[in-house]
């Protein structure tokens, strides 16, 4: 039996007090990591839907004005049927201080009848787009062909599957990064085949309210404007007569998700707080009470030879112990609540959020355990630096 | 090989007088040699036990100072302090006061683990043996009783063989036999040339010492 041993005997010795500590520990571990990895993950939500928005104004039918909901395109992957001439396009990239503007065809296969999942499809053209192609091309290296499609990481289509829309077999060739957004959701085309997909809804009878050539419509334009210009701009479309139009500034897409993000995020960050105060509290009153419970035997020790550090080392390595197991079982806990329910999280916050990968978690995970490990033995300090100047004298009289 | 108190006193504030002390024990003189055994006893609250931590380097004097064979121990750093107690002295204090994590065997051998020394196995059965404990050797202090508890207390101080043996009251649980086996197990620590001092009341204890000592109201005489 050697004095390394000792604290390992102290803790088996009873098990009911060391696993209400673990406990203790443990919660204290699984709200660091989970509230961290929750922040990290809309953070990580809000940059990735800032990314691929792209542009600085898109621009919609005013008809649709009322049914279109920017938010719910990116958060929810929500699109819908409402399309205006193409010649828009044209007329916006003429404006002084546009520096890009494609157009986008917005199409919804949500009748079963028609095709064999119910996805949202999004036609872009390759030619002009700036905010999915170059997310598309981390994917794909070749050029996307006439009735292939780019699917969102969470399309239940692999790579080489066909998925049918409208009776038309398209092929899957490319899977796209997560973004956290409802963009994972859908599916992605030339504006060559959504004009075939959307010829063939029409043959289908579906009622698209597309007058004339399916080529010829667009549902969104995304501008791109000289930096300062965005505001100018979008006065000049919305003074454009024939068809009349919505513009959406893409700042106020994004600056209502970081309103209600930073909502969230502060909230998740004042529970961590107050779950870290509270058991701060309760360890540094726990490791005390049991100090001094443990008061005779400490003095035996000091009795026997041991130095005030060593003792002080005994109390410590019991604490580090208890943060150790705490901080491995808060963190498996953790890693079991947030990765399988990360859907749910998302829906349930209705926010972006896109869960870290594995050398992030593995590195929040090292940060938890060790944070864990330090306040742990720390809280125990106040009660070892009390345990080791004890009047020994006075403990080991009788009735003392 | 000597322990010398040279004036060594200890005061306590009281509670509630301002600028007044108890003196627990007055400035006392005592020198304890290796190859003899020393008795101290006294009434109770007389100061025997404030007397021989100071001794065992447990409690720092008010005044004077203990010396090991001309070392001012209390000078010494906690650590150096710690490891000769846990080298060269042993202490049988006057409540059993067991690891109690660990079974009686491992307590017993534990003073010699600190003292980096190998475990004395045969010694300490030796011991038990003698005190009738042995079949307890796998037991926990929470199974034992006072009497078993003081018995462990007493081979965990004498089996790694110390230079001095400090048992405040070591016969206070112990039946008449069990307290002539441990009074001559002291005097044998003795013979093999530890210091011993035993504070008691028995007066048993008389014809096993060397020097027999009285304590009274912090005052120290030679019987």
């Amino acid at each position: 039996m050697t004095l390394r041993r000792l604290p390992v005997r102290n803790l088996l010795r009873r098990p009911g007090r060391t696993a209400a500590l673990t406990v203790v520990v443990a919660f204290l571990a699984l709200s660091l990591f989970a509230g961290t990895v929750l922040v990290r993950s809309l953070n990580s939500g809000l940059e990735s839907l800032e990314n691929r928005l792209g542009a600085d104004l898109i621009v919609v039918p005013a008809t649709s004005r009322g049914k279109i909901d920017p938010e719910k395109i990116y958060l929810q992957g929500t699109t819908g049927y409402y399309y205006m001439d193409a010649a828009k396009l044209e007329q916006i990239r003429a404006i002084d201080g546009v520096v890009r503007a494609s157009g986008q065809v917005y199409l919804a296969s949500l009748r079963a009848d028609c095709c064999s999942v119910p996805i949202q499809v999004i036609g872009f053209d390759p030619g002009t787009d700036f905010t999915i192609q170059p997310w598309i091309s981390q994917r794909l290296r070749s050029e996307l062909g006439f009735m292939d499609l780019v699917v969102g990481c969470r399309v239940n289509s692999a790579v080489g599957e066909s998925i049918r829309i409208y009776g038309q077999s398209c092929p899957v060739v490319a899977r796209l990064d997560a973004t956290g957004t409802g963009l994972d959701t859908a599916v992605y085309c030339t504006a060559e085949t959504m004009a075939a997909l959307l010829e063939a809804a029409k043959d289908m009878n579906h009622e698209l309210k597309i007058d004339g050539d399916p080529a010829d419509v667009v549902s969104a334009i995304y501008v791109k404007t000289a930096p300062g210009e965005a505001e100018r701009v979008a006065a000049k479309i919305l003074k454009m007569r024939r068809p009349k139009v919505t513009v959406i500034q893409a700042k106020t897409v994004t600056s209502g998700v970081e309103a209600s993000l930073q909502g969230v995020t502060r909230t998740i960050k004042v529970m961590i707080v107050c779950v870290w105060a509270l058991a701060v509290i309760l360890l540094t009153a726990a490791f005390t009470l049991l100090g001094g419970e443990r008061r005779r035997e400490f003095a035996a020790l000091r009795v026997l030879g041991l130095s005030r550090w060593q003792l002080a080392g005994v109390a410590l390595r019991e604490a580090l112990y208890v943060s150790l197991l705490g901080a491995f079982i808060g963190i498996g806990l953790g890693l079991l609540f947030l990765i399988p329910f990360a859907g749910l999280i998302e829906s349930a916050l209705n926010l972006p959020y896109l869960t870290p990968g594995w050398r992030t978690m593995l590195w929040l995970a090292g940060l938890t355990a060790l944070t864990v490990c330090v306040v742990g033995p720390l809280t125990a300090m106040v009660s070892a630096r009390r345990l080791s100047r004890p009047d020994i004298s006075a403990i080991l009289r009788e009735g003392s | 090989m000597e322990i010398v108190a040279s004036g060594a006193a200890r005061r306590y504030p009281r509670p509630m007088g301002k600028a007044s002390f108890f003196e627990a024990v007055r400035p006392v003189d005592l020198t304890l040699r290796g190859g003899e055994m020393t008795v101290l006893t006294g009434r109770s609250g007389s100061g025997k036990t404030t007397l021989l931590t100071m001794l065992a380097g447990l409690l720092k004097p008010s005044a004077g100072t203990v010396s090991l064979d001309g070392l001012d121990i209390y000078a010494m750093p906690d650590a150096e302090l710690s490891r000769l107690r846990a080298r060269r002295f042993a202490v049988v204090p006057q409540v059993a006061a067991p690891i109690m994590s660990l079974n009686v065997m491992e307590n017993i051998l534990f003073p010699a683990a600190l003292a980096e020394k190998a475990p004395p196995v045969r010694r300490a059965e030796a011991l038990m043996q003698s005190l009738d404990i042995l079949s307890l050797r796998g037991a926990m202090p929470a199974e034992l009783s006072g009497g078993e508890l003081r018995r462990m207390a007493i081979v965990r101080a004498l089996a790694a063989e110390p230079d001095f043996v400090f048992a405040d009251e070591p016969t206070a649980d112990l039946d008449d036999e069990n307290t002539a086996v441990v009074f001559s197990l002291l005097r044998e620590a003795a013979e093999r040339g530890a210091a011993v001092l035993t504070v008691t009341h028995e007066s048993d204890a008389y014809v096993y010492a060397h020097h027999v000592w009285q304590m009274s109201a912090g005052m120290l005489t030679q019987d």
